[in-house]
C-alpha cells in the first residue's frame, strides 16, 4: 500500500460517511433553529425547542413510559436469557438443539410479524392492550441478546468452576450465584445496555402492542402527522444521546471482555 | 491393617453402548498415595467423578471412612479434587481461592485467615496470595489448586491429572514436591495420570487401569518386577516379549521358542501350554560363549543413549530383543549371544484379558 494513495478510495469513503452523519448532523442542528420551518441557513440559536420538549406532559409520559418499558423488558429478559442459557450450558435434555434455535428466532424475524403474531395470541385469549403487553413483545427478542452473549461466555468459562466449587462444599444451587454470577457481570452489564437501547428504540413490535400510551419513538411518529418541527428535532436528538451512553458504556464493557477473554487463553 | 478411607465395590458406570467403569473393586489405604494409571480412555477419570460425586455409579458401591456416600452430593462429602486445568475461580484473587471451602462453612474470619496463609506456605505461594489468579503460571496456578484443597483439611484428595499441562522439567520437580507436601501434611491421595514415569516415582501403590478395569494393584516395584499380564509388562517401563510354549522335562521347566531351541525358567509350578515370557532390557546381557541360558542372536544396531548403549538384536529362533551393552562393545551384523536369566523372567498366558 506504501506509495501510491488510492485516492478514489478516500472519496467513496468519504461520500460514505457524509452520507450516514450529515442527516444527523442537519437534525441536531435544526433542533437548535430559531425559526420553526426547517429552513437551510440557520436563522439564531436557541435552546427553546428543548424547552418546550421538557414542558410537554406528552412528551415526559412517553420518556417516562420508554424508560420504564426498558427498565421492565431488560430486567425480566436478562433473567430468563441468562437461566435459559445456564441450562442450555449445564444440562443435556432433549430438544436442547431446537431451544437454542428458537431462542434466537425473533431477532431476526422482522419487529412487524413478531406484533401481529403477539397482537392475535392477545386478542384470542382477550388481553387489553397495555405497557404489559409491551413489555411482553419486547421480552420476546431482549431474550435472546442476553441468551447468546451470556451462553458464549459461560462456554469460555466450562464447567469447571461450578464443580470446583460444589467441591468445596457448595451446594448445586449455591454454586451458580458464588462461582458462576460473578463471572458474568461484565457480559451481563454489557447485554443489559444493549437490551435497554433497542427496547428505547423499538417501534415496529409496540407499534402492535400499545395501548392508549406512547413511548418516545411512537410520540415522535404520531408527531409527524402534523407536520416536522424543530421540537421533533429536539426530541430525536435527545433519544440520539440517550442511546449514545450506553454505546459509550458498551465500547468500555467489551474492551473489558477483551482483555478479559485475552486473559482467559494465556497460560 | 486397618479399615481402608476409602473402598470402591464392584462399581459400574455406563454411558450409552461404552462400559466406562466395568467392575471396580478398589481399597485405599489411609495415608496412601495411590495411583489409577491406565491409557487415555481407561476410566480413570470416570472412577474420580465417581468418588467425587459428579458421577453416580449404576452399581456397586462407594465407601469413605465407612460411610456409603453413593448418594451424597459432592459439596457433602469429605474430599477435595484438584481438578484437570485447575478450575480456579477467575474472579478471585490466590488468597480467596484458596479461602473458598473454608467460607462455604462460614469458618470464623481469623480462622480462614490463619489457615489460608498456612496453606499458602505449604506450597510456596505465600507472597502471591493478593494477585489474581490470571496472571500466575502455569507451575503457579497449579500450587494454588492445591492449596484450595489441602486448606480444609480433607480426609482424601482427588487429583487429576495435575501435571499434564506443564513442561517436562517443571513436571520433574513438582512430582517430588507433591509426594512431599502430600507426606507432611499426612493425607491420603488418590492420583490420576496416563505417565507410568509419573506413577512409579510418586506412589505408595500403583494400580493399573485398562478398559475401565483394574489389571493390577500394587506396589511400583511388583508391577515392574512382576507384572502380571503382558499389558502391564508393556505399559509400564520397558520390556522384551517372547512368545512360545512353556513345558515340563525332568521336574525343570523350559520356554520352547522355535526350531527346538529351549531356554529354562524358574516357576515350575505353571502349567504347560503357550505363554508370553517378559524380560527387561537391563537384565539381558551379552556373551561370548554359548549356554543353557543363551539365545543365539546378531546384532542389528546399536544406539548410544549417553550413559549407555542399546543395541537391537535379532534371535535365531525368531524374534527381536532390545538390551543395553556394559561389556566390550558390539557392531552391526556380529554374531552373539544373549544371555536370558531365568530369575528375572515374567511368565504371563497369552490369553490374558488385559490385554487392549
Ligand atoms: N460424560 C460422558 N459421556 C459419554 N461418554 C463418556 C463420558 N465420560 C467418559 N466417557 C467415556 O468413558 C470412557 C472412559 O473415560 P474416562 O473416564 O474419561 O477415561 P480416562 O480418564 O481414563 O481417559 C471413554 O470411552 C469415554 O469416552
Ligand atoms: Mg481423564
Amino acid at each position: 500500500m506504501a506509495g501510491r494513495r488510492p485516492r478514489g478510495l478516500w472519496v467513496f469513503a468519504a461520500l460514505a460517511l457524509v452520507f450516514v452523519y450529515a442527516p444527523i448532523a442537519v437534525m441536531v442542528l435544526f433542533s437548535f433553529n430559531t425559526t420553526e420551518i426547517a429552513v437551510w441557513p440557520m436563522r439564531g440559536f436557541t435552546f427553546d425547542w428543548y424547552g418546550e420538549m421538557v414542558q410537554s406532559e406528552k412528551i415526559r409520559a412517553a420518556f417516562l413510559l420508554s424508560v420504564r418499558v426498558a427498565l421492565i423488558a431488560t430486567l425480566v429478559a436478562g433473567v430468563l436469557g441468562t437461566t435459559l442459557a445456564y441450562a442450555a450450558h449445564r444440562f443435556r435434555f432433549p430438544g436442547k438443539r431446537l431451544l437454542q434455535r428458537i431462542v434466537l428466532m425473533p431477532l431476526v424475524v422482522p419487529g412487524v410479524v413478531t406484533g401481529i403474531a403477539l397482537l392475535t395470541v392477545f386478542d384470542q385469549i382477550q388481553v387489553q392492550l397495555s405497557v404489559t403487553t409491551i413489555v411482553l413483545g419486547h421480552i420476546t427478542f431482549l431474550i435472546a441478546v442476553f441468551f447468546t452473549t451470556v451462553f458464549a461466555r459461560l462456554q469460555g468459562l466450562g464447567t469447571h468452576i461450578e464443580r470446583a466449587a460444589m467441591d468445596l462444599g457448595a451446594s448445586e444451587a449455591r454454586a451458580f450465584f458464588v462461582a458462576v454470577l460473578p463471572n458474568l457481570r461484565t457480559t451481563l452489564i454489557g447485554a443489559a445496555v444493549i437490551a435497554f437501547t433497542l427496547s428505547f428504540d423499538e417501534i415496529a413490535v409496540t407499534f402492535f402492542l400499545t395501548g392508549t400510551q406512547n413511548t418516545v419513538p411512537m410520540l415522535i411518529y404520531s408527531m409527524l402527522r402534523t407536520g416536522l418541527t424543530p421540537t421533533v428535532n429536539a426530541l430525536a436528538t435527545t433519544s440520539l444521546l440517550i442511546s449514545l451512553v450506553p454505546i459509550a458504556v458498551a465500547a468500555a464493557v467489551g474492551a473489558r471482555i477483551a482483555r478479559e477473554g485475552r486473559a482467559e487463553v494465556l497460560p | 491393617m486397618s479399615e481402608p478411607l476409602l473402598s470402591l465395590r464392584a462399581v459400574v458406570k455406563r454411558f450409552g453402548e461404552v462400559d466406562a467403569v466395568a467392575g471396580v473393586d478398589l481399597d485405599v489405604p489411609r495415608g496412601a498415595f495411590l495411583t489409577l494409571l491406565g491409557p487415555s480412555g481407561s476410566g480413570k477419570t470416570t472412577c474420580l467423578n465417581m468418588i467425587a460425586g459428579f458421577e453416580r455409579p449404576d452399581a456397586g458401591e462407594i465407601v469413605l471412612g465407612g460411610e456409603r456416600i453413593n448418594e451424597l452430593p459432592p459439596h457433602r462429602r469429605q474430599l477435595n479434587t484438584v481438578f484437570q486445568g485447575y478450575a480456579l475461580f477467575p474472579h478471585l484473587n490466590v488468597g480467596d481461592n484458596v479461602a473458598f471451602g473454608l467460607r462455604m462453612k462460614r469458618t470464623p474470619k481469623d480462622e480462614i485467615r490463619a489457615r489460608v496463609a498456612e496453606a499458602l506456605e505449604t506450597v510456596q505461594m505465600a507472597p502471591m496470595a493478593d494477585r489474581p489468579v490470571d496472571k500466575l503460571s502455569g507451575g503457579q496456578q497449579q500450587r494454588v489448586a492445591l492449596a484450595r484443597a489441602l486448606v480444609n483439611r480433607p480426609q482424601l484428595v482427588l487429583l487429576d491429572e495435575p501435571l499434564s499441562a506443564l513442561d517436562a522439567q517443571l513436571r520433574k520437580s513438582m512430582q517430588v514436591e507433591l509426594k512431599r507436601i502430600q507426606e507432611a501434611v499426612g493425607l491420603t491421595f488418590v492420583y490420576v495420570t496416563h505417565d507410568q514415569e509419573e506413577a512409579l516415582v510418586m506412589s505408595d501403590l500403583v494400580c493399573v487401569m485398562n478398559a475401565g478395569r483394574i489389571v493390577q494393584l500394587g506396589p511400583p516395584d511388583e508391577l515392574y518386577h512382576r507384572p502380571v499380564s503382558r499389558f502391564v509388562a508393556g505399559f509400564i517401563g520397558r520390556n522384551n516379549f517372547l512368545t512360545g510354549d512353556l513345558v515340563h522335562d525332568g521336574g525343570r521347566v523350559y520356554l520352547a521358542l522355535g526350531d527346538g531351541v529351549r531356554l529354562p525358567l524358574e516357576d515350575a509350578a505353571q502349567p504347560a501350554g503357550p505363554v508370553v515370557v517378559a524380560v527387561r532390557p537391563e537384565r539381558l546381557a551379552i556373551t561370548d560363549s554359548a549356554a543353557d541360558d543363551t539365545l543365539a542372536a546378531t546384532v542389528r544396531g546399536t544406539r548410544f543413549l549417553g550413559d549407555r548403549v542399546e543395541a537391537d538384536v535379532e534371535l535365531e529362533c525368531g524374534g527381536t530383543l532390545s538390551l543395553f551393552v556394559n561389556g566390550r562393545p558390539v557392531e552391526a551384523a556380529e554374531r552373539v549371544h544373549v544371555r536370558v536369566p531365568a530369575g528375572h523372567c515374567s511368565i504371563l498366558r497369552a490369553d490374558d484379558h488385559g490385554r487392549p
